[in-house]
């Protein structure tokens, strides 16, 4: 017997959805979630929320990612079309 | 657990203990709130951006149960008494904590970190009510037993049903008196809610992804 996880059931975090390849491109560029979270300065739950879309980071971390990750902003987070409301 | 919690769960212990000879000690459980007013200025930063925003949406969940619960109590029983206050305190803050741990950390920490704070708590009491007694050793064994099953179930799921068992154990005792009072129901939450939570969150699919 196995629950979802719990943030998946506190979700809460409001706005649209964002397509999110943090996790293509890091596996990509090599790197563990441990290693990208020790760069860009934060716990590595929360990359790991970030990358499944559970919680949007702050322009500021984004910016950090995508530096990392030597690539742009837009790479990592895109707006669908149909988001755009 | 962050040097933080551990600051601010002795200052709610030392707040809810204090107050029994001086009421005025009960404003330590303010501390409480000291790591999210800290952070607030800038002074501490011991959280990323993440942590912060759960930290604060437990903050405003913790409000919103203190006022229900003021409101329930205001509608029940008009006139208030020591054991009203004492829920209305410490269930906002058991919320907060709860909130806060099982939305920041994985799975397995959190069966951890509720299971070592609430047996090591359970402990606590039974040394504080007792001293080094008999009667110590036999009350402290349901914390330990907590603290067991806390290792346990973060390796074999299984063993996580053990602490729905506790919590039917403990319901069990509560219920089998007839008398229903304040103390009681808060007794009840404070020990059988994290139980609950801890079955469920054990049996819980695992955030550990490479």
């Amino acid at each position: 017997m196995t629950f979802p996880c719990m943030s998946s059931i506190l979700y809460i975090q409001g706005g649209g959805k964002v397509r999110v390849n943090v996790r293509r491109v890091r596996r990509e560029r090599g790197l563990t979630q441990e290693e990208l979270a020790r760069k860009v300065g934060v716990s590595r739950q929360t990359i790991v929320n970030v990358e499944q879309g559970r919680y949007k980071p702050s322009i500021l971390l984004a910016l950090k990612i995508a530096r990392v990750l030597d690539t742009d902003v837009e790479t990592l987070f895109k707006l669908e079309e149909v988001d755009w409301r | 657990m962050r040097k933080m919690g551990i600051v601010e769960l002795s200052f709610v212990i030392a707040g809810v203990l204090l107050s029994g000879l001086w009421s005025w000690a009960i404003l330590l459980c303010l501390g409480a709130f000291l790591g999210v007013l800290l952070r607030s200025f800038g002074v501490v930063r011991d959280m990323d951006e993440r942590e912060e925003y759960i930290d604060r949406l437990a903050t405003y969940f913790s409000l919103i149960v203190a006022m229900l619960l003021t409101m329930i109590f205001f509608a029940v029983y008009r006139k208030p008494n020591r054991d009203i206050f004492y829920a209305i305190i410490l269930v906002p803050l058991l919320v907060r904590s709860l909130i806060f741990v099982i939305m920041t950390y994985p799975r397995e920490s959190f069966v951890s970190i509720t299971t070592k704070v609430y047996g090591s708590l359970l402990i606590l009491f039974a040394l504080l009510s007792h001293g080094f007694s008999m009667s110590f050793v036999v009350e402290s064994l349901p914390g330990v037993a907590i603290i067991l099953m806390g290792i346990l179930a973060t390796r074999f799921k299984r063993w996580a049903v053990c602490f729905w068992v506790f919590a039917g154990i403990g319901l069990y005792f509560f219920m089998r008196s007839p008398i229903v009072s304040v103390a009681k129901v808060i007794s009840m939450v404070l020990l059988i809610v994290p139980l609950v939570l801890l079955g469920i969150t054990a049996f819980m699919r695992s955030d550990n992804v490479s």
